[in-house]
């Protein structure tokens, strides 16, 4: 698949079958999850020698453990002791010097060696080397930890970020600091959920209380294909009078959710896939990375969104907003206009998707009709999910 | 109501704050955002007019420290600050404590610090 515009040739029927069918979900989990570069979070969170996380990732019935080893290096194992198999870490993040399995006591350093048996003569000819932590790939792109179930991929991280890596490289992601943190369990497939988050045309009626004048023209949309990945771009209505409060972040913080490129630090061409059309009312683009992380930046915020399927009906998700790094109370006030705007916002992007994927279960309902412009990337994403599966293509007849 | 004054809980200037210190001084935003959807729209609209008169005057103030060393007074008054921000959706966007034709509040878990 080349870069380009997003197609726009023929209404697009996309069938409701992958979004339901368990056979289809389990093809899904060996050839799509257990195959590609998976984002488990940021390396910040994990700063120092024996700092660790884990990631419990249903989809490929794993529980992974992420370890900073002394050497600084970013490690992930199969949380599970070489010895029988227990469980070998059950707090989800720490430090650690060593990690002692609680069954027998096989300990094992933070960089994953088996370091200690207790009564070792009772295990004659064994060889301690041998028995480290089982690996994941790891590997760090701009401070995003990316973990594959293959212990040697056969494509690099890089490659497999292409072209996304290359236009964000040297991006300030270290100016930014975790502000909010949500999450949610809803019955709903994996794609069912993400689709909520890959065309701007809900806008107009999910948040109309919240966003009313979002925008003056709906069919302006900046959708672009990149490979395997792809990018919406959001824009604002220049003619949006803020509320008081809202005004009030404004003044105080030059960024805050929805704001436009005030600064125009962000149009000054250094990172030239952020609002590339050079629009005046631009608000953030979202990049897509496949399967399941969707990466939304604005001018002095990022919010992260991880879909984690665990059934096929239903997904696991969290989300994380960044905003600029400040020790000033006063933006911290208008950050927080940010962030409540943001998480209101998201609980009505969330009302839909139950709903959406309980009709799709019906059965009665074969189809969804997408417009080939405002829902573009729908189509893209089924249709990427489509080529991993090896299915037939997700578009039908009407 | 519940609120009860504490006197010398706020920098003086903000005095007369002080009687929404109790109810929404609230460290976290989780507890901010349950303090808004348990509050009538009559205990919001009360709270959101008497902080927007003081809001400006607030941040300018608190500007003076650095976060990691506001005094215990500040403190209180940055997380009245917050609950502002909280609230003030509530009564310039969705006319109503929380937010209508949204997931249920309860099934959305509010991690952040």
């Amino acid at each position: 698949m080349s870069q380009g515009s997003a197609p726009s040739t023929g209404p697009s029927y996309v069938s409701v079958e992958p979004n339901i069918s368990a056979q289809y979900f389990e093809a899904e989990r060996e050839r799509i999850f257990k195959r590609v570069w998976l984002q488990v979070g940021r390396a910040e969170t994990i700063p120092n020698p024996g700092d660790y996380f884990i990631k419990e990732l249903a989809v490929l019935d794993a529980s992974v453990l992420v370890i900073r080893g002394r050497d600084g290096v970013l490690r992930a194992f199969h949380n599970l002791c070489r010895h029988r198999g227990n469980r070998l870490v059950n707090q989800s993040a720490g430090s650690a010097k060593a990690f002692a399995c609680g069954f027998h006591g096989w300990t094992y350093s933070s960089e994953g060696e088996l370091v200690n048996i207790p009564l070792e003569q009772e295990f004659p000819g064994c060889n301690k080397a041998k028995l480290g932590l089982i690996r994941l790939a790891l590997d760090v792109w701009e401070g995003f930890i990316f973990v594959h179930w293959n212990s040697a991929p056969e494509q690099s991280l890089r490659d497999y970020l292409s072209p996304v890596a290359a236009l964000l490289d040297g991006f300030p992601f270290a100016n930014l600091e975790l502000s909010g943190s949500w999450g949610a369990s809803l019955n709903s497939n994996w794609k069912t959920f993400q689709d909520a988050f890959l065309e701007a045309y809900h806008v107009l009626a999910v948040h109309r209380r919240s966003i009313p004048d979002f925008r003056k023209d709906p069919l302006v949309t900046g959708a672009q294909l990149m490979g395997k990945h792809c990018k919406l771009t959001y824009y604002q209505n220049m003619l949006h009078e803020p509320k008081p409060a809202e005004a009030l972040a404004f003044k105080l913080s030059s960024s805050a959710f929805l704001s436009i490129d005030r600064t125009n630090e962000l149009k000054n061409r250094r990172w030239p896939a952020l609002n590339s059309a050079r629009r005046d009312n631009w608000v953030f683009d979202e990049f897509v990375i496949f399967p399941n992380f969707h990466l939304f930046l604005g001018d002095g915020w990022m919010l992260c969104h991880e879909f984690w399927p665990t059934t096929v009906d239903h997904t696991d998700w969290q989300v994380k907003y960044y905003q600029q790094r400040s020790n000033s109370p006063a933006v911290k006030i208008a950050q927080e206009y940010s962030k409540v705007a943001m998480r209101d916002a998201i609980r009505e992007d969330l009302s839909t998707i139950e709903n959406t994927h309980a009709a799709q279960r019906l059965g009665a309902m074969p189809f969804m009709t997408l417009s080939p412009s405002l829902e573009s990337l729908i189509v893209h994403h089924h249709s990427v999910v489509a080529d991993y599966v090896g299915a037939r293509p997700t578009r039908v007849e009407a | 109501m519940s609120q009860t004054e504490q006197s010398g809980a706020l920098p003086e200037a903000f005095k007369s704050l002080e009687r929404f210190v109790s109810g929404w001084s609230l460290a976290t935003e989780d507890e901010r955002n349950r303090k808004r959807r348990s509050s009538s729209m009559h205990e919001i609209q009360s709270f959101y007019d008497a902080m927007l008169e003081h809001i400006a005057a607030i941040a300018e103030h608190l500007n003076d420290f650095s976060l990691p060393e506001l005094p215990q007074r500040e403190r209180r008054l940055l997380n009245l600050a917050f609950s502002f921000m909280e609230i003030a959706p509530a009564v310039e966007v969705y006319f109503s404590p929380d937010v209508p034709a949204a997931i249920d509040a309860e099934r959305l878990v509010i991690l952040s610090p």
